[in-house]
């Protein structure tokens, strides 16, 4: 019994570190080919005259389809998720200048309000709130115009979480074990809940 | 000076006693209104005491309950009015000035008429409603501001039958608060009395909770990267019930740190130290000291390793537990992302017993988008080495955390426990019934709760799916060894037209050295097929899963569907049926079906008038308990126009299990005008 377990253990491990290597060796182009079946939220390849690895900050901006949040039309082909009316229409949020005058883009109107023209749901929403939510600090979570993480997140979750939710606490609930701990959207809303916990309804499904 | 002297002696008086403080304090305000002493402000001249627009309001509510058990072994009907009318009046202002005294004060006065119809008793009795709710902040703009607040609510709740019972509930406060910018510190004492009897029968039927608490909170940042909190608290708290009289004093201190360094700030060193020292009706002593480093390596790892020391000592026993914990997290890109986990543990017990435990994991939790929707998969594996060398002991188990679900036993961690050391408690602590709201149920070595949740007739009744907690003692035998494994696997296909299949596979094998009739392994495999669909307001789901156990196995077929629309921008209304057929194997085998449905509507008829409507229906088949069926009807419409609110609902209930059938009809009509 100790034997098989630790045999099932040693071999994961060895399917593994082997997976990893032969995905790391060989041609760029056909490396960058399995891994993308494989996996998603894979970097492009530098383009023709560009030296050393593609650098997020310097990528064209297209995001993923599909997403809340994103825009363009090509699939799964970065990883950036831009907020819609950055792209389309940046007075749709900000005051219109006039031709000439150079000055800090101005709000149209204050968040949450301006958030809430487009965003209603989370206005209308009823139930246990999120704190920021609550305070209506959509900016705190959210950045207005791109992000790397999906919904235009700060950071990833958990991370983002992680900045007022401390982990070492969380550890200790009913359910948060270490590896329940990577996706807390999974289980839980991130504006409003009908729990406390701001559980999602199918969250037991989940957790199965 | 002679003026002075007396109203002195009068506020004094008036202060002499909790009940007349705040109406001393009221009259004391009066006085000084009505003296009109006043200040020089500038070139003009204000009122010592200021105070805005007086609000309040005037409340009438009459209510209705009538419950009737028919059948079984006893006939039984009561029947409770309850009336009140009510007073109230506040006002908010200030003393001098608001930076130096502002309040927040509301007084309520009222009279309650109750009348009970019932078996054993007959009868009217009268009550008062005395309330008040004052609030004071002395110095609200320095770094020192104290805070004093009052308050005492009274009610009469007409409860299932039994007569109307009194509540009334004191609370009060001193809050002391020094806003150092680098020892920012909080000084406060609680005092909170609960007082519950049963006013219309002779009975000796009452509740009461006193309690008493003194905290201590400090907090400070080293530097931006290193921040510091200690807690302390001390309380003392006294619940007395018939024939039952529980005091608990605690005394606990926390500390804890956090320091973040490394290149770009991404390094993280917690520390945790608790201490608590419980006596009164149960005696324990727990000590928990935890460091934990928290290294990201790169954007995508990071390295996780605790060291967790925990000293547990209630009454005779004692339990000392050193546990070393190193992890990893790793994601890879935005696919797959993989955890680790390793663990030493010893435990000392007090009669030589060492325990030894270790333990491995890994878990891979994989997503990919493609062409028909998106695939998500989960596999993890854990190991775990139990190894008792020794004599045996007892083992204490508190606050084990369970989910309760109204079909599924739920089935408690440890074995060979004494189940009359058993405490199930919600999440505030009050305890649950053995009986009214669970079962205990012992299948070999292993204990399960059958959680009840209906009919139970005292609060805290269960909910499906509440999270509740277990304190218990547990035996353990001579020298014993467990090996256990754990696999999860779980994969689920979401089509982009909303479909969605899945599989998931769990299973847990368990060898017990040496083999012993009192510790049977527990092994077990369960293997769940399902597919649902999630369209807008619609939710479908069949699910079918069969757990193959030695000790409980089941299997259970289950059919979901929810729907929730908009019938026109003022009305909303939601659907569900669920239907579940379970059949438990083993010793003693037994089949249950549980069909539960369904609805809700809320509407804003007019711009005055809004009703909510809920209806539920239970139906319950089980083979050893027989059958259960119920209905709940929740109606409530509520005019409400500038400052006048009506609120008029009835509730209906009928609940019949085996020969026994119980009705409830809840009417209620409360007007409230504000001013």
């Amino acid at each position: 019994m100790v034997f098989l377990k630790r045999t099932t253990f040693v071999c994961l491990a060895i399917i593994g570190f082997v997976s990893i290597f032969l995905i790391s060796c060989g041609d760029p182009a056909k490396k960058h080919k399995v891994l993308t079946f494989f996996f998603d939220g894979v970097p492009p390849l530098p383009t023709e005259g560009e030296i050393g690895p593609p650098r997020p900050d310097l990528a064209p901006v297209t995001a993923k389809e599909g997403e809340e949040g994103a825009t363009g039309t090509e699939k799964q082909k970065d990883v950036w998720y831009v907020h819609k009316p950055a792209v389309k229409d940046c007075n749709s949020c900000h005051e219109r200048l006039k031709k000439g005058q150079w000055a800090l883009p101005k709000f149209k109107k204050k968040p949450p309000e301006l958030c809430y023209d487009c965003h209603d749901e989370v206005a209308k929403a009823k139930g246990f709130m999120h704190g920021p939510v609550a305070v209506g600090e959509c900016l705190f979570c959210h950045t207005p115009h791109r992000s790397p993480n999906k919904y235009l997140l700060k950071e990833k979750d958990p991370e983002l979480c992680y900045r007022c939710h401390q982990k070492l606490w969380i550890m200790t609930l009913s359910g948060h074990t270490g590896e329940d701990l990577s996706d807390c959207l999974s289980c839980h809303e991130g504006h409003v809940g009908s729990t406390i916990s701001l559980l999602k309804p199918d969250w037991n499904q989940k957790t199965k | 000076m002679r003026y002075k002297r007396k109203m002195v002696s009068l506020v004094g008086r008036l202060w002499n006693g909790r009940r007349k403080c705040p109406l001393g304090l009221f009259i004391l305000g009066c006085l000084l209104m009505f003296t009109r002493i006043s200040i020089a402000a500038d070139d003009s001249e204000r009122p010592i005491i200021t105070h805005g627009p007086i609000y309040g309001s005037v409340e009438l509510s009459a209510e209705h309950r009538t419950d009737t058990q028919t059948g079984g072994a006893s006939n039984r009907t009561n029947k409770t009015a309850i009336f009140r009318e009510k007073v109230t009046a506040g006002t908010e202002g200030s003393v001098y000035h608001p930076n130096l005294l502002f309040y927040n004060v509301a007084l309520g006065v009222g009279l309650t008429q109750q009348n009970v119809k019932s078996d054993e008793n007959s009868g009217w009795n009268n009550g008062t409603l005395d309330e008040y709710n004052v609030m004071m902040q002395f110095l609200r703009e320095k770094n020192y501001p104290l805070t004093v607040s009052m308050s005492r609510y009274d009610d009469f709740i007409a409860r299932s039958f039994l007569g109307p019972m009194e509540t009334t509930q004191e609370n009060a406060s001193i809050v002391q608060s020094i806003r150092s910018k680098d020892w920012p510190m909080t000084f406060q004492y609680t005092t909170h009395k609960t007082t519950q009897r049963d006013v219309v029968s002779d009975s000796n039927d009452f509740f009461n909770l006193d309690s008493k608490e003194f905290s201590y909170f400090l907090d400070h940042n080293f530097s931006r990267l290193s921040h510091m909190r200690i807690e302390y608290e001390k309380s003392d708290v006294t619940q007395s019930s018939p024939g039952s009289t529980t005091t608990v004093k605690q005394d606990e201190f926390t500390f804890l740190h956090d320091l973040i360094f490394g290149k770009q700030e991404r390094h993280r060193l917690d520390t945790y130290f608790s201490y608590l020292n419980e006596t009164g009706t149960s005696d324990y002593k727990y000590m928990q000291w935890s460091e934990r480093l928290l290294l990201q390596h790169t954007e995508n790892f990071r390295t996780i390793h605790e060291l967790q020391v925990t000293n547990l000592s209630q009454q005779t026993d004692k339990t000392e537990e050193i546990r070393l914990t190193n992890g990893f997290e790793h994601q890879l890109y935005e696919s797959l992302i993989t955890t680790g986990q390793a663990y030493i543990s010893q435990s000392k017990l007090e009669n030589n017993t060492d325990i030894k435990q270790t333990g491995e994991s890994l878990a891979f939790a994989y997503q990919k988008e493609n062409p028909l929707g998106k695939l998500f998969s989960v596999y993890s594996i854990s190991m775990n080495q139990f190894d008792q060398t020794g004599g045996g002991g007892t083992g204490v188990v508190l606050n084990e955390s369970h989910i309760a679900n109204d079909v599924f036993p739920v089935q408690l961690n440890q074995t060979n426990i004494d189940i009359s050391t058993i405490e199930v408690k919600n999440s505030i602590g009050l305890l649950f019934q053995e009986g009214e709201d669970y079962t205990i149920s012992v299948i070999g070595n292993r204990t399960f709760l059958n959680i009840i949740t209906v009919g139970g007739v005292t609060p805290p009744n269960f909910t499906n799916g509440e999270q509740f907690f277990v304190d218990y003692n547990y035996t353990l035998s001579g020298d014993q060894s467990q090996d256990t494994v754990n696999q999860r696997f779980t994969i689920r296909q979401r089509f982009e037209n909303g479909i969605s299949v899945y599989y998931m596979h769990d299973r847990q094998d368990q060898t017990v050295s040496p083999s012993d009739a009192n510790d049977e392994p527990d092994s077990f495999r369960t293997n769940t097929f399902g597919i649902d669909y999630t369209k807008k307001g619609l939710f479908l789901l069949a699910e079918y899963a069969k757990h193959d156990s030695a000790t409980l196995p089941w299997d259970s077929k289950r059919v979901e569907g929810r729907y929730g629309w908009s019938i026109s921008p003022q009305t909303t209304a939601s659907v569900f049926a669920s239907d579940q057929w379970l059949s438990f194997g083993g010793v003693d085998p037994y089949d249950t079906t549980l069909f539960l449905s369904g609805a809700e509507v809320f509407s804003r008829l007019m711009e005055k008038y809004s009703l909510s409507t809920r209806l539920n229906y239970r139906d319950e088949t089980n083979s050893k308990s027989g059958p259960t069926t119920g209905w709940q009807l929740r109606s409530e419409l509520q005019y409400n126009y500038r400052r006048l609110i009506v609120t008029t609902g009835v509730e209906y209930s009928l609940l019949s299990r085996s020969d026994d059938e119980t009705t409830t009809t809840f009417v209620y009509l409360r007007v409230k005008r504000l001013f």
